[in-house]
């Protein structure tokens, strides 16, 4: 048996076995951790980071750090089969590896949710729903009106205003210059709720009068308010740089949008629907007030919306509104409207979640297709700029600011609290993003009344931000650079309201924009939108939207155009869709209000270990099957659902049964799982185990590998483009390692260099016939921190003698492929290649022509092991002269640790089969079928061994292969 | 000196002008940005953004304020194997576009 395993392993696959292209690069390293990469998705690291620190401790998985250490733990639920179609990996495998699923839709429950909402995570890319976050805070901190009004409208009392423009325009005024958000809805909602009241029969002027406008037009008169009111000036298009076409455009358009933006589109909207459902509900309303008052106090009190909204959505959204709303209760004189604007956030709180971008479609969106009506009158804008100036800022008032000023008289004081509440400390901004969006900066949506903002947002970035033609691009390099002093450094920024570019870091453009009152510049490498008067850049969905689009056009067209080799640029082009950003969609937000329960991993989690029955015989499986679902980045992979079954029948898919087996295991259902459909599997899928006789465990470990191997196909794009008789599927990249052969010619000492995968590494033992044991003693000890105990043989020995050049003899004659003569010729073995789950087997049974007998020696294994000194790199240094001691330095890439060993008692003939499985970090268990008990680090170290499971410690990135794909490419 | 200093920045501006023309600038960029993810240094950094951003508080950050403050660490934890990496690329390309 043993030559015949030695056969299996090391022949294993044999279809991979030549070399790379590159012939001294493995076939296995250029892609190998193409897919694991991707699940290592950076948002599943900051899940980690911002779950408990325990969480954090348990994540074994395919960190993003290069640094990081498996560690391998139990925790874990498995997804029920319907939530296939859940898009992002990150996603499923967080909930997917925490909560089991209560009820059917349970394995969506928003753990996550609470830690990626958290908003802060994505600072990083400016265009990703999280990152808005941070514009919430200044949008709440800006009041300043956007722009100065348009002529028609009079700044103090409008009402005799044009019709069109219509009551909307006058009274809703606060709204579009506010963000567009969550807060900013409390506001608009109560605007809207008087609206509403007089659209009942109120006269506008009334209501403006009474709640509202009133309070705007108190607010305008406040000290705060005038301190902000600079910035309205602001608008004007400065003295206009006549250069190119676009700018020209915009200044005859741009001035006219703010005003209107301010006045009309968005309580138009709002206001006929808010209407139709104050109607209905008026009554629920009033209830619902109450509750929400609660959730206010709630929140004031804590500071923190998200702990209690968190999970919830619904609950999410009145958090949020939560402070505003309170003021408008206070403020509001009439009791009626109060009830409808709270009412109508707890009417539809699920529609807003749906909402993708609720601040879009309540503010953006309705404001452009508004806005045109009201364009007409604005050209005459220009004319007069000074009256408008100054009444901007005081119309401009946002409702919020004015609420809250009114409620209590001081004026400056007020605006800091005001975020605070909402949006909790630390980790708080779920809330914000999560359910109602983060209200924009109101200078862009100054900006984004005009007429054909969306045009010239897009020519900017054609020609100035993401070129894709070769033309664009030769104006981009001539004409970026700054205005000022004429470098291409420095940040450039491009004035968004006229032709401007100048230095950011070297505040260029803060000059131009403070003496010309231009606030918003766009950066020119990155797209982002700054707002001067924010002093800080800005989110807003739209752009956000035109941006990516306009990129990802850029990306597309650069692609096709170029002249150089394209495959290259392909690996690279692909790169945005290769580590997407987690945005949340409709399914998956429904998903998670069906299940706000949360499940905190803790030491005495038991989640994960569920015993084997076994149906007659099948120990060698149900160890295997521990060893196998126990294995920390296989569990990651099918707890997070990626497999995707492609064969034509999936119910004979061992993988899908894998799959669902992982779910059994994890389902935290206590009683022992009945693996039938896997041992019907097997018996189909493998027919020499078939049959209730006692099997081999290390044979049933290659076949369970090889058909699963079969079954999954593989990622079919890895395959085309690296080698083709490479596989990509998980198992080829959990278990493959490289085996190189290196057979020296003992004539010409040239060497033959070969390099086959293998699953697994048998080892031979001493004791047995066929093997000269011990090695020669005194060599050094202490590799891999045994403790060298005379007479006891460690793994690290038997690896050593493995990895021995061996003499071929002279029976065994090769031709040499150098000297082309027959010669004789010694082999040796290395790793090329290691594998992130190594699999030791130690031959244990002996078929000779002698004797067919166990052999029962002790082996002492290590809880880490490190196998550089085996590695074929090291072997060099070793033939070198010296001997290369693994040393301790920060070198952990070759480090594994032990997670699970799979024993056998009795005799060749007859005998049982356990296993030893690691859960949680340091936590063993023997599973003995249905059984499974408590071990210690002993009992396992103690154990025979016949299997060893060892996980790398750290998962090394895929840059590697990036760089052999560049160095060939050029 | 002047005179070197300003060939200098003549150099850069044209350099800089020949990689946005030809669209190299771009695909520079794209492999940095993925080369930084698959190190880590995307996460670190963002993980030190976090830290940055609950000590000062959420409201009292802007993104110039994140940059100041992470744009030395973020500069030493580049790995050297990807300056070294972007170097030989720009170097290569130059070397095509010799007639600078």
């Amino acid at each position: 048996m043993s030559s015949a395993d030695q056969g299996g392993l090391r022949g294993g696959h044999t279809q991979a076995a030549q070399p790379h292209k590159s012939g001294s690069v493995p076939w296995a390293k250029a892609s190998h951790h193409r897919t694991l990469r991707r699940t290592h998705s950076p948002l599943i690291f900051e899940l980690w980071l911002s779950t408990s620190s325990e969480l954090r401790a348990d994540s074994l998985g395919p960190a993003p750090v290069a640094t990081f250490r498996c560690q391998h733990s139990p925790c874990g639920a498995p997804r029920g089969p319907q939530t296939r179609a859940a898009p992002s990996p990150c996603w499923q495998r967080h909930y997917g590896s925490y909560f089991p699923p209560p009820t059917p839709h349970s394995h969506l429950l928003p753990t996550g949710g609470s830690a990626r909402l958290e908003g802060l995570g994505a600072v990083s890319s400016p265009f990703s729903a999280v990152g808005e976050v941070p514009a919430v805070g200044m949008a709440t901190l800006c009041l300043v009106p956007p722009a100065a009004p348009p002529p028609s409208p009079p700044p103090p009392h409008p009402r005799g205003s044009s019709a069109s423009a219509g009551p909307a325009g006058r009274l809703p005024n606060p709204h579009p210059t506010r963000g567009l958000g969550g807060r900013s809805r409390s506001k608009r909602k109560r605007g809207l709720a008087a609206e509403a009241a007089s659209a009942r029969g109120l006269l506008r002027e009334d209501s403006r009068g009474a709640s509202p406008a009133s309070a705007a037009a108190s607010f305008s008169e406040s000290p705060f308010w005038v301190q902000l009111s600079q910035a309205p000036r602001s608008l004007r298009p400065g003295g206009g740089h006549p250069r190119s076409a676009w700018p020209p455009r915009r200044h005859a358009q741009w001035p006219p949008e703010p005003c209107e933006q301010g006045e009309e589109p968005p309580p138009v909207e709002a206001e006929e629907v808010e209407e139709a459902e104050t109607a209905e509900t008026a009554e629920k309303a009033e209830r619902k007030v109450e509750a929400e008052a609660k959730v206010e106090g709630k929140v004031e009190a804590a500071g923190k919306v998200e702990a209690a909204g968190k999970v919830d959505a619904a609950g999410k959204v009145e958090t949020a509104e939560g402070p505003g709303r309170r003021v408008e209760l206070k403020l509001e004189p009439e009791p009626e409207p109060v009830p409808e604007a709270e009412q109508e956030p707890k009417g539809e709180p699920k529609q807003e979640l749906e909402d993708e971008n609720p601040a879009r479609s309540g503010g953006g969106g309705s404001s452009d297709e508004v806005p045109p009506p009201t364009l007409p009158s604005d050209p005459p804008r220009p004319p007069d700029p000074s009256p408008r100036r100054s009444r901007a800022p005081r119309r401009r008032p946002r409702p919020r600011p004015q609420t809250r000023l009114r409620t209590p008289p001081q004026p400056r004081p007020r605006p800091p609290p005001r975020p605070r509440p909402r949006r909790g400390p630390g980790v708080g901004c779920l809330d914000v993003d999560f359910a109602v969006g983060p209200p924009g900066c109101s200078h862009v949506n100054s900006f984004k009344v005009g007429e054909n903002w969306r045009q010239e947002l897009r020519v900017i970035y054609q020609c100035f931000v993401w070129c894709g033609t070769p033309e664009t691009r030769k104006s981009k390099a001539k004409s970026c650079i700054c205005h000022v002093c004429g470098t291409h450094l420095n940040r450039l920024h491009s004035c968004l309201s006229c032709v401007f570019f100048g230095c950011f870091t070297e505040k260029h453009i803060h000059e131009h924009a403070e003496t010309k009152q231009h606030n918003l510049a766009v950066d020119l490498y990155y797209g982002g939108i700054y707002c001067f008067m924010c002093k800080d850049y800005v989110y807003d969905k739209d752009i956000e939207q035109i941006a990516k689009e306009e990129q990802g056009e850029a990306l597309k067209l650069q692609a096709s155009t170029s002249t150089e080799v394209s495959h290259q640029q392909c690996s690279v082009m692909g790169l945005g869709e290769k580590y997407p950003t987690w945005e949340m969609t409709k399914p998956e937000l429904e998903l998670l209000g069906y299940n706000p329960r949360r499940r905190r991993i803790t030491s005495s989690f038991t989640i994960g270990l569920r015993g084997l029955i076994n149906l007659g015989n099948t120990c060698f499986m149900n160890c295997i099957v521990q060893a196998l679902t126990h294995t920390p980045i296989l569990r990651d992979f099918f707890l997070s659902d990626r497999h995707r079954c492609e064969m034509p029948s999936p119910e004979l898919c061992l993988v899908c049964e894998m799959s669902s087996l992982f779910r059994e295991l994890y389902s935290g259902n206590p009683s022992p799982h009945v693996p039938y459909k896997l041992l019907h599997l097997v018996w189909i899928h493998a027919r020499h185990l078939a049959g209730y006789r006692q099997q081999d465990a290390h044979e049933f470990l290659i076949a369970a590998l090889d058909v699963l191997h079969r079954h999954c196909k593989g990622d079919d794009a890895g395959k085309a483009a690296n080698n083709p008789n490479h596989c990509n599927c998980i198992i080829d990249q959990i278990f493959t390692g490289g085996l190189q052969s290196d057979v020296t010619c003992q004539a010409c000492h040239g060497v033959s260099t070969t390099i086959d995968p293998c699953w697994d590494i048998s080892l031979d033992l001493p004791g047995s016939c066929t093997s000269f044991w011990p090695m020669s003693p005194g060599r050094e000890s202490s590799v891999n921190g045994e403790s060298h105990i005379p007479g006891i043989t460690t793994l690290t020995d038997c690896l050593r003698r493995f990895t021995r050049p061996e003499h071929l003899g002279s029976s065994a004659k090769i031709k040499c492929g150098s000297c082309q003569s027959y010669q004789e010729s010694t082999k040796q073995l290395t790793m090329n290649k290691l594998p992130v789950v190594a699999c030791f087997h130690f031959k244990r049974f002996e078929h000779s022509a002698k004797q067919r007998r166990k052999i029962t020696t002790y082996i002492s294994f290590p809880l880490e092991l490190d196998m550089t000194p085996f590695m074929a790199s090291s072997k060099e240094s070793r033939m070198n002269g010296q001997l290369q001691l693994p040393t301790n330095s920060g070198n952990d890439e070759n480090k594994y640790s032990l997670f699970a060993v799979v024993n056998h008692q009795g005799t060749l003939e007859s005998g049982h089969y356990t296993s030893f499985i690691r859960h949680h970090k340091d936590q063993w268990f023997k599973c003995d079928d249905a059984v499974i008990t408590k071990a210690s680090i002993k009992d396992v170290l103690d154990s025979e061994g016949y299997l060893l499971f060892y996980h790398k410690q750290v998962l090394e990135h895929e840059s590697e292969k990036v760089k052999e794909m560049n160095t060939q490419a050029y | 000196m002047v005179s070197k200093m300003n060939k200098d920045a003549q150099m850069r501006a044209a350099i800089n002008q020949k990689l946005i023309e030809t669209g190299e600038r771009e695909r520079l960029k794209e492999l940095l940005r993925a080369k930084l993810i698959e190190c880590g240094w995307k996460d670190q950094l963002k993980a030190h953004c976090k830290e940055v951003i609950k000590e000062k508080g959420l409201e009292h950050v802007t993104v110039d304020d994140l940059v100041a403050e992470i744009t030395p660490k973020g500069r030493a934890l580049v790995p050297d194997s990807v300056k070294k990496e972007l170097l030989q690329r720009i170097r290569t390309f130059l070397a095509q576009h010799a007639s600078l």
